[in-house]
């Protein structure tokens, strides 16, 4: 058996690294380094020149770019115009990547081998975020345009500025912060997934009105009689860690309907708590709305259990009575997609907001404080390049070369705003993918920055070209609210303390609770779920947790400057 | 002295072996012994910036936490309650379809089931898992409404978020997936068993069942034992592949299982020292587990791996 000790050897080798770690270089050293390297170039050259500061230099540089999104391939830099023009004008190409399999993988095997790019566009309240920065893994925004872009400064909103720093510096530049002139102009808000029903399907049961939940159950009997091949509803995939307390984007037209407080009500200022949305009755209520669909056999219940891409395979199909989907993705994708392969009597026209108990919905609806942050990680080659392609990207012009192009060429100012030629803005209708492939607007530098021009274009050309679509968003408009002053935003405890843990536990139980409670088969069931629910998150220590997102309330509403 | 020239001169006779033996040793050292010294970060509180060496030190901390932590109790559970599940049933499974196979006098038809029987080894757990959920659909799946028809599950059952139907799903699926792969290494063990064995059995009036009885079986047993050590050193590896993907809402308790939960505490959470502390006990218990297999198969049976 002398033969199998080869083997054998190999065999406990392979048992024994299941989980060695990832070749990691001394960061430190490395960082040190390029900081070095960065503070030689800045001495060279201490030219004189006016102007914006990437003018000094357009020479052909390239930098690499991890995009936290692995949806966006229309991202990458291929050969479209808006990229092109970029590259043109500043010499730099951005070389941009997307993770292969699930982003917080990539992104979390990213930080502990310390193998970072030279930029990353992360969402900038992923709870990753504190980690790069208490790592010391990215430059300080603020430091690279003291150093490098001095004239950056007075380009950035100072309310931006107040709110996104921490430890007062600025370590990101948040992407779609938008400022309180949002609310007024621009293409109308939806603040919630809205939900549809087929035309056909609508027209046949006698076109009812749905203004109530219990108009919307009544419907979706009714259509189950007349059309019983057909799933009556059907909503986005469930899973709590990605979507928040709702479990599914979808359950928020049905929580802003049974809970339009929610969000006041959760804030207990005589505890020093806000309150988790799970011991809201109202919220709850919606659960209960969605056990009482699968009682009555209108919800199908692999819903529970699908993936989007099982779900939106349906969706093509149009089989569903009603569903849920994103507004744009609905009129751009898959009506369209209905209408070439189904019919075009089977698309899906949009539901009013449902009144529950009497009372309006309320869809809380607010500016938007930033989507992606731009950081520049230490690992960064030339961070003195990046900061001045950033300022490019930031300015006006910048901005109307990502959107709009070249004046006379792609577009022509209309009353005062820009607008696409006629042919391209066809394209982008017709075909958005081929639109996006040759022309790449909106998905070159994607640091978009708020601005009255094109929001004001945005709003004009969805009335124009889509009025169905702006329509729809009108009537969902109405219910809106400005959330702003409450002070909501980012509650949730950083995921590397204590209270992180705790919370990422109770994530855990409500996303196996949601199934169970919409599965119940009486109110007696649902109650015990829930209330076993309750309790076992009072043992894992919600309350800790509730305290620490009441801080964070606060220090929302102190960034804000409102307390 | 005379030690020292036999061993070179062994090697020198072995010399070309050795240099085929090379880089498989040099891939064990690459990209099994040298990442190795990552499991320091079990010890620590990882953080990627300060790296492996300056990392300040926590002893034991995190495995005293994982001791107290119920969701890993409960997944060192789910881990032995499937593998040993996958053992019992899936064990066998090729050694029965080998010998079946074996008995097959029809030689074509032999070959054309012993290849349909493996295909499904080359089929990924992605394709696998998504066939599921289409074949167990409870409105759409043909083998839903089968086993409805039969009687065998509720027509309401949605075997896929069922948690109960959970471990027989994952043996059933293994088995299918792996038996005919599995079985090769057993033909191969009987192919190499020698004809005057059976002649002579036949001369002597042995049924066919006896032969298998007495001969096959028992000429492989050496291959059978060497298997079942791996297989229970095996045991605390259930399959991540197939756990995680079968795994959501509704069957996630029942499918969290040591590996499930490294990966989620150490990728999807960033607790890149937990995680790692929960891989490397597993990788002891895999070690010890295999040792004692190992030990008491050489005392009972005097087969070993080493």
């Amino acid at each position: 058996m002398k033969g199998k000790g080869i083997q054998a050897l190999a065999t406990a080798a392979l048992v024994l690294t299941v989980l060695a770690g990832c070749g990691s270089n001394n960061n430190a050293d490395n960082a040190a380094a390029s900081n070095n390297a960065a503070a030689t170039n800045s001495a060279n050259s201490s030219d004189t020149q006016t102007g914006p500061s990437w003018k000094k230099d357009t020479s052909p540089f390239t930098f690499t770019q991890y995009f936290y999104g692995n949806w966006a391939s229309s991202y990458l830099w291929k050969d479209q115009y808006a990229m092109k023009l970029a590259t043109e004008k500043t010499g730099v190409t951005v070389d941009r990547k997307l993770a292969t399999g699930s982003d917080d993988d990539y992104l979390n095997t990213m930080i502990a081998s310390g193998d970072l790019p030279d930029t990353i566009m992360l969402d900038w309240n992923n709870p990753a975020v504190s980690k790069l920065i208490q790592n010391d893994m990215v430059y300080s925004i603020d430091e690279l345009i003291e150093k490098y872009a001095p004239d950056f400064k007075d380009q950035l909103d100072p309310d931006m500025v107040n709110y996104h720093s921490i430890d007062g510096k600025l370590w990101y530049l948040p992407n779609l912060y938008e400022t309180s002139d949002r609310l007024k102009s621009g293409v109308p808000i939806v603040a919630v997934r809205p939900w549809f029903i087929r035309s056909d399907i609508y027209k046949a049961i006698g076109s009812p009105k749905i203004e109530t939940t219990d108009d919307l159950m009544n419907a979706l009997k009714l259509a189950k009689e007349k059309f019983p091949e057909v799933s009556p509803v059907g909503v986005e995939f469930f899973d709590v860690a990605k979507n928040g307390f709702g479990g599914s984007n979808s359950m928020d037209y049905l929580i802003d309907s049974f809970s339009p407080h929610l969000l006041e009500e959760r804030v207990k200022n005589d505890q020093q708590i806000v309150e988790y949305p799970m011991r809201n009755k109202g919220f709850i209520d919606a659960f209960r709305y969605m056990s009482q669909l699968s009682r009555n056999g209108l919800f199908d219940p692999q819903l529970l259990i699908y993936k989007q891409e099982q779900y939106e395979e349906k969706l093509y199909g149009a089989q569903y009575a009603v569903a849920s989907q994103f507004m744009n993705n609905m009129y751009a994708m898959y009506n369209p997609k209905i209408e070439s392969t189904v019919g075009a009597d089977q698309k899906y026209t949009i539901l009013g907001g449902l009144k529950a108990n009497g009372q309006d919905p309320r869809y809380p609806a607010s500016r938007l404080m930033g989507w992606q942050g731009f950081f520049i990680t230490k690992k960064a080659k030339d961070p003195e390049r990046i900061i001045r392609w950033a300022e490019y990207a930031w300015s006006e012009e910048g901005q109307l070369d990502m959107r709009y192009g070249k004046e006379g060429e792609t577009y022509d100012m209309v009353d005062g705003l820009p607008k696409y030629k006629q042919d391209i803005l066809d394209l982008s209708i017709k075909d958005n993918a081929a639109f996006n492939a040759q022309y790449g607007f909106n998905d070159s530098t994607l640091l978009f920055r708020a601005g009255k021009l094109w929001d004001d274009a945005a709003a004009r050309d969805l009335k124009e070209s889509q009025p169905e679509q702006y329509e729809a968003s009108k009537l969902l408009e109405k219910y809106n609210f400005d959330n702003y002053s409450l002070g909501m935003e980012n509650l949730e405890p950083d995921g590397s303390t204590p209270e992180g843990t705790i919370n990422s536990k109770i994530k855990d139980l409500w996303n196996k609770t949601i199934p169970k409670l919409v599965l119940s088969k009486t109110d007696e069931e649902f109650d015990s779920v829930y209330n076993g629910f309750l309790k076992q998150m009072d043992q894992v220590g919600a309350e800790k947790v509730e305290k620490v997102m009441y801080q964070r309330h606060l220090d929302d509403l102190k960034k804000k400057g409102i307390q | 002295m005379n030690t020292q020239r036999t061993l070179s001169k062994r090697l020198w006779l072995q010399r070309y072996l050795l240099i085929l033996t090379l880089p498989a040793v040099l891939w064990m050292v690459i990209f099994n012994y040298i990442p190795m010294y990552g499991v320091i970060i079990a010890f620590q509180e990882y953080t990627p910036f300060k790296g492996f060496i300056h990392s300040p030190w926590l002893g034991f901390d995190n495995f005293k936490e994982l001791f107290a932590d119920p969701t890993f109790r409960e997944s060192l559970t789910n881990t032995f309650k499937i593998s040993i599940a996958k053992l019992v049933f899936g064990f066998p499974a090729p050694i029965i379809l080998s010998l079946l196979l074996n008995e097959l006098a029809f030689k074509r038809f032999k070959r054309i089931v012993q290849s349909l029987t493996y295909l499904p080894y080359f089929v990924s757990w992605v394709l696998v898992v998504g066939f599921m959920y289409t074949l167990l659909d409870p409105e759409t799946g043909v083998v839903s409404k089968l086993l409805v028809k039969l009687g065998i599950i509720g027509s309401d059952v949605m075997l896929m978020g069922d948690a109960h139907s959970f471990l027989s799903l994952v043996v059933i699926t293994e088995i299918w997936k792996n038996v005919g792969w599995n079985s090769i290494i057993y033909l191969a063990a009987i192919a190499g068993i020698d004809p005057q064995l059976y002649e002579a059995a036949v001369v002597d009036g042995a049924s066919r069942f006896r032969r298998v009885w007495h001969i096959t079986l028992p000429s492989l047993k050496p291959t059978i034992i060497i298997l079942l050590i791996l297989s229970i050193g095996g045991l605390v590896n259930s399959n991540f592949d197939q756990m995680f993907l079968m795994q959501n809402s509704m069957t996630q308790d029942a499918a969290n299982v040591l590996a499930v939960y490294s990966y989620k505490m150490g990728l999807v959470s960033g607790r890149f020292s937990y995680g790692t502390a929960i891989g490397l006990f597993q990788s002891l218990v895999a070690f010890v587990l295999m040792y004692a297999a190992n030990y008491s198969s050489r005392k009972l049976t005097k087969e070993s791996l080493f």
